[in-house]
């Protein structure tokens, strides 16, 4: 089970700060939010807008295996400014 | 020099400008994002702001260094917490030899912080709470 952190509107969704997930190896972007659609179904529609960072970096096609990752978030559009 | 943060207080602005001050720059422009109380017909009363803050500072820190390697002095700073119209939400300053560059990287960075860092407006309108303000 890997640690996965929420932010703003998702966390609001799921009440949680952080959520433990299970992760398909390799570790993409996809299997990240491929396992958060899975286990809370309501964040679909606000996953598919999401980015995700692996160790504080956005990833897109990247793939990691378990080893190399510290941290994972799931990181919805942000609105800063 | 650069400087970035996340603010759980008040911005102090003079003291944000102060870091920017250097005599081999002869341009400074600053932008500072303050509250708004209108959006078209949407009324704002209040915003709450919340970020990734290492990966903010991480992410800010990359956009400070890249405009200083240019020839230029950079502060970003960002504001989380509960905000009161008006309010200061950010801070982004950028001194350069001359003012062109020093307008231009004033705005990359503004506009780069929006679309990349991971902060988040909580928006409290007199009809509902927006996530990221009104579309």
């Amino acid at each position: 089970m890997f640690t996965v952190k929420l932010f703003a509107v998702l966390a609001e969704q799921v009440a949680q700060n952080e959520v433990q997930l299970p992760l398909k190896t390799p570790i993409t972007a996809a299997t990240v939010k491929q396992a958060m659609a899975k286990k809370f179904p309501q964040t679909t529609p606000v996953l598919t807008d999401c980015l995700v960072a692996v160790n504080q970096t956005f990833v897109t096609d990247e793939s990691f295996q378990p080893e190399e990752v510290r941290e994972v978030a799931l990181i919805p559009p942000v609105s800063g400014g | 020099m650069h400087y970035v943060a996340i603010a759980t207080q008040p911005l102090d602005v003079q003291a944000l400008y102060n870091k920017l001050v250097d005599p081999q720059f002869g341009g400074i422009v600053t932008f500072i994002g303050t509250v708004r109380q209108w959006t078209a017909q949407v009324e704002t009363t209040a915003i709450e702001y919340t970020a990734y803050t290492e990966m903010a500072v991480k992410e800010m820190t990359k956009l400070a260094a890249e405009v200083e390697a240019k020839g230029a002095n950079v502060v970003i700073v960002h504001r989380v917490g509960h905000l009161a119209l008006a309010d200061e939400a950010v801070f982004v300053g950028v001194a350069a030899a001359h003012r062109a560059e020093a307008f231009d990287w004033c705005e990359y960075l503004i506009n780069t912080v929006k679309e990349r860092v991971p902060i988040w407006k909580k928006e409290f309108d007199t009809d509902k709470v927006r996530w990221g303000g009104p579309k």
